[in-house]
């Protein structure tokens, strides 16, 4: 039983049995919606969301099969699923071997894709910069983006003095920020570095005879994580040259391209009947967006499309009966109120996903 | 007439003579030929199309199938200094796409996956530039008859004809008599000059083990490693023997082992590659998803701790090591159950009857309103894999079930289903003789295992190298020095993150003056 299979068992456990297969697959693997938005909130599901996100979705749908064909995950007729009795007891049994490291949180820095940008851009750079100073001219890089390569070669000092500085930089800096980890977890990040001299580990080589090789990953990860949160506390102060491998801000947003058209739009003063007719949008995609667009600007004021009273009735309602179903919410409310108003409504209530930690 | 010379091998890519073949065919190509060129593994097929790729007016199209291979040769050859290397391929994004057709010229090696090329927008931009070679590479997937057939090779003499008929280069490493056949008439090749070399690798010697159990088997695979000297390669049939072999033998034979298999991730798989052509790693345990794309000279042996699909496979797969020239040996380990895993996965790459089956009742139902449902859709809901799924299409157009819009014409479909089950019945009675083939050249403790091997490709043996083969009576060790000291393990284990860390940065006191050379 890996660490994968736990991941999606606490995910099947936090969505309480009011969500479907599909959505969780879609949260681990970090499925950009207005839906996998709302829902990594609503649930408290955020460290969580977007672990999966290195895997296809036909893998991780094949985590759930695998768990469904062991009795551990159970599906209702309606889509639903849940833990069995054997999947809770195997999840509290797991708990004692896997627990996310510290530091770990996909939400914030595998969702947006974040960390993968930082750690491609990085490890580039370091094994040109020491392959380059140890004397060795053509190499092998390590990362076969075309655009991480673009961008290496573009930011690539171009002097010796210059690149000495970087080197020193990089250098002081890695070592400040890892001493705050422990050397179990330095370790794990320096030895994934490829450089002048050796080639970077697997992960299979990382996590040792025993260990599980994507619990490692895991754990590789969440030094990432913790580097980019430390990073990001003094980003305006600009004080380390690491934060240049950062993912620029504009391009950290979880908001999808589309939904960000519309807000534009939006911004501009057109009603959703001309944004609809300018984008050639159904009414139920802008519908969508806007769901998005409320949940990712805290600021943004949904009682432009329905009235403060509605959503505040939404609101306690969801409250009273304690769920987050929409369905469950529509049944007592009657036909008086949407699906539009209860997602908007709820969507309200949660604000910014970044705000949300377990 | 240009014509290749050794002065202009040494003055373009430093080498100071021609292998086997090359000049050749180099010369052959330069003189405006379409050529089959059948050179074994290692033997340096890149120099047949880089070479005239510098001579000849226009761009190189390099047709290849695998897309990992493609970015491992891009980048070697980016690393020669072949500036003008490129790859398009569907992990090619939209723009990325558009800047590469955008900055094509006559140095640009372009390789090219056979999907891309059923493109339009795609073969339209590239017929914008002139073509001056047409290679196709790993040429036999062309055929049925090869061991691994790709539909979309068959429509690769259309795209050339579009591209203005440049000449051709056909390259594969082992090819039948039956598959050359089938490449010089799909990819219409004329003006021909063929090119076959033996698939023998003399300095390869060849070893069949046979193991009663499991435990011997493991047993012979340990001795094996630890008398011979590495770098190595261990085939595995299967991923989670790969990561428990190369646990094993860090453990037994104190070397420095890693696992290599699909199931990794992308840069995982890299790193493990570059341990091992850095020389960092001594033996990689992997399934045959490794070796396409390593360029490393000096592996000294290729173990098998199973029984290969097919001779192709075998000769493919032995044919890694020694690519420097140097002795080196080839070790086959295997157990009578073996035989069950190849003939399962045979049996699991093609479409079954009941496959076939539930594909015509789902292209019959006619959605009220929808009209008939679209080839790739209803393949897609009756099989599981990729390769069904490229089989199942491909068939379907050749029945001509499948109309301009992708939807599926029943009309037509006539007997075509009992065809199509025909066809992979045949296919698979196919691939079975091949397994067979290598099976009993395996179990054949008395013949030459080489010159079984020849036979098989349709050569005689010519020459009789020692050592040759276990029937042959030379055991692996014979000629190998035998290891005198264990690797030290991966020599950093000990060491802690902060040291490795100011060695990557060159910081370390004394090295940091003098460091740079
Ligand atoms: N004429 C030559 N002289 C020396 N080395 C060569 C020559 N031609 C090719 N090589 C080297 O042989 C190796 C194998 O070449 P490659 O083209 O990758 O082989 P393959 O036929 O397996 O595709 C490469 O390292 C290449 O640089
Ligand atoms: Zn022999």
């Amino acid at each position: 039983m890996d660490v994968e299979k736990w991941l999606f068992l606490t995910m099947t456990e936090r969505l309480k049995g009011q969500r479907t297969g599909s959505g969780a697959v879609y949260l681990l693997n970090g499925k950009r919606s207005s839906q996998t938005l709302q829902d990594a909130s609503l649930f408290y599901v955020l460290p969580l969301t977007g672990s999966l996100k290195h895997r296809s979705v036909t893998d991780v749908h094949g985590i759930l099969s695998t768990l469904a064909a062991s009795g551990l995950v159970r599906e209702t007729d309606r889509g639903l699923i849940d833990l069995t009795r054997e999947g809770l007891s195997m999840k509290q049994k797991l708990d004692t071997t896997y627990t996310l490291p510290e530091h770990y949180n996909a939400g914030r820095f595998e969702w947006n894709g974040e960390a993968d940008w930082f750690w491609k851009r990085l490890s580039l750079y370091i094994q040109s910069l020491s392959s380059v100073m140890a004397g060795i001219k053509t190499f092998i890089p390590i990362q076969y983006d075309y655009s991480v390569q673009s961008w290496v070669r573009d930011n690539f000092p171009s002097s010796r003095q210059e690149r000495e500085d970087a080197a020193a930089s990089l250098y002081s800096e890695l070592s400040s920020i890892l001493s705050a980890l422990s050397d179990e977890y330095a370790s794990l990040f320096v030895r994934r570095l490829s450089s002048g001299h050796r080639a970077g580990e697997s992960f299979t080589q990382l996590a040792g005879e025993t260990g599980d090789p994507n619990f490692t990953y895991i754990r590789f990860r969440s030094c990432l994580h913790f580097i980019l949160a430390r990073l990001s506390e003094s980003r305006s102060g600009k004080k380390y040259i690491l934060q240049n491998f950062m993912k620029p801000e504009e391009e950290r947003t979880l908001m999808s391209r589309s939904a960000r058209e519309t807000l534009d739009l939006l911004l501009e003063g057109k009603t959703m009947k001309e944004i609809g007719q300018i984008r050639r949008l159904r009414r139920s995609t802008l519908e969508d967006h806007v769901v998005e667009i409320t949940m990712m600007h805290s600021g943004f004021d949904a009682s432009r499309f329905v009235s403060s009273s509605k959503l505040e009735l939404v609101k306690n309602t969801a409250e009273a009966l304690g769920t987050n179903r929409l369905k469950v919410i529509k049944d007592t409310l009657g036909s008086d109120i949407d699906y539009f108003t209860i997602r908007l409504a709820l969507a309200e209530m949660k604000g910014d996903p970044h705000a949300q930690t377990f | 007439m240009h014509k290749p010379s050794e002065e202009e091998l040494k003055h373009l890519f430093g080498f100071r003579a021609f292998r086997k073949g090359q000049k050749e065919i180099i010369a052959k190509i330069l003189a405006g030929h379409d050529v089959l060129a059948v050179l074994p593994t290692g033997t340096g097929k890149t120099l047949c199309y880089q070479y005239p790729s510098r001579i000849l007016k226009g761009m190189t199209i390099v047709v290849s199938p695998l897309l990992s291979l493609m970015e491992d040769q891009v980048h070697q050859l980016k690393a020669m200094g072949e500036k003008g290397a490129c790859a398009l391929n569907s992990h090619v994004s939209f723009r990325d796409r558009e800047r590469i057709l955008a900055s094509l010229n006559d140095r640009s090696i372009l390789f090219v996956s056979p999907e891309m090329l059923q493109n339009r927008e795609v073969t339209a931009s590239l017929s914008r530039v002139r073509t001056g070679l047409f290679a196709v590479d790993e040429a036999h997937c062309i055929s049925q008859w090869g061991h691994e057939f790709r539909t979309d090779y068959l429509k690769l003499a259309q795209v050339r004809e579009e591209l203005g008929n440049p000449p051709c280069l056909a390259l594969t490493a082992t090819a039948t008599e039956k598959v050359q056949e089938d490449i010089i008439s799909h990819l219409k090749l004329e003006r021909l000059s063929r090119c076959v070399h033996s698939v023998d690798r003399p300095n390869i010697s060849l070893h069949i083990k046979k193991a009663g159990t499991y435990e011997e088997k493991e047993l012979t695979l340990v001795q094996t490693v630890n008398q011979l000297k590495g770098p190595g390669i261990v085939y595995t049939a299967t991923r989670a023997e790969a990561d428990l072999l190369a646990v094993k033998l860090r453990h037994r034979c104190g070397l420095r082992a890693a696992s290599y298999h699909g199931g990794m991730e992308k840069e995982d798989r890299l790193l493990v590659q570059q341990q091992f052509v850095r020389d960092e790693t001594d033996v990689v345990c992997c399934t045959n998803a490794f070796g396409m794309g390593i360029n490393k000279p000096n592996i000294r042996f290729v173990v098998h701790y199973h029984i290969p699909q097919s001779p192709e496979h075998y000769v493919q797969e032995t044919g890694r090591a020694g690519r420097g020239g140097g002795q080196a040996c080839a070790v086959l380990v295997y157990q009578e159950e073996d035989r069950h895993l190849p003939l399962s996965m045979i049996v699991s790459d093609l479409p079954t009857d009941d496959e076939i089956d539930l594909l015509y009742s789902v292209l019959k139902t006619v959605r009220p309103g929808a009209g008939p449902p679209t080839a790739d859709e209803a393949v897609k809901s009756c099989v599981s894999s990729e390769s069904k799924e490229r089989l199942l299409c491909f068939y379907l157009d050749q029945e001509g079930l499948i109309g301009e819009d992708g939807r599926i014409i029943m009309t037509n479909a006539g007997s075509s289903k009992q065809r199509l089950k025909n066809r992979f019945q045949k296919r698979k009675k196919e691939k079975e003789s091949q397994f067979f083939s290598m099976e009993s050249m395996v179990k054949d403790h008395e013949s030459c295992t080489r010159e079984l091997l020849l036979n098989y490709f349709g050569e005689a043996k010519t020459v009789s190298p020692v050592p040759c083969c276990s029937s042959c009576g030379d055991s692996p060790f014979s000629f190998q020095m035998v290891k005198t000291s264990a690797s030290e393990g991966t020599g950093e284990a000990g060491t802690s993150w902060e040291s490795l860390l100011s060695r990557i940065f060159h910081q370390d006191i004394g090295q940091k003056r003098t460091g740079h050379h």
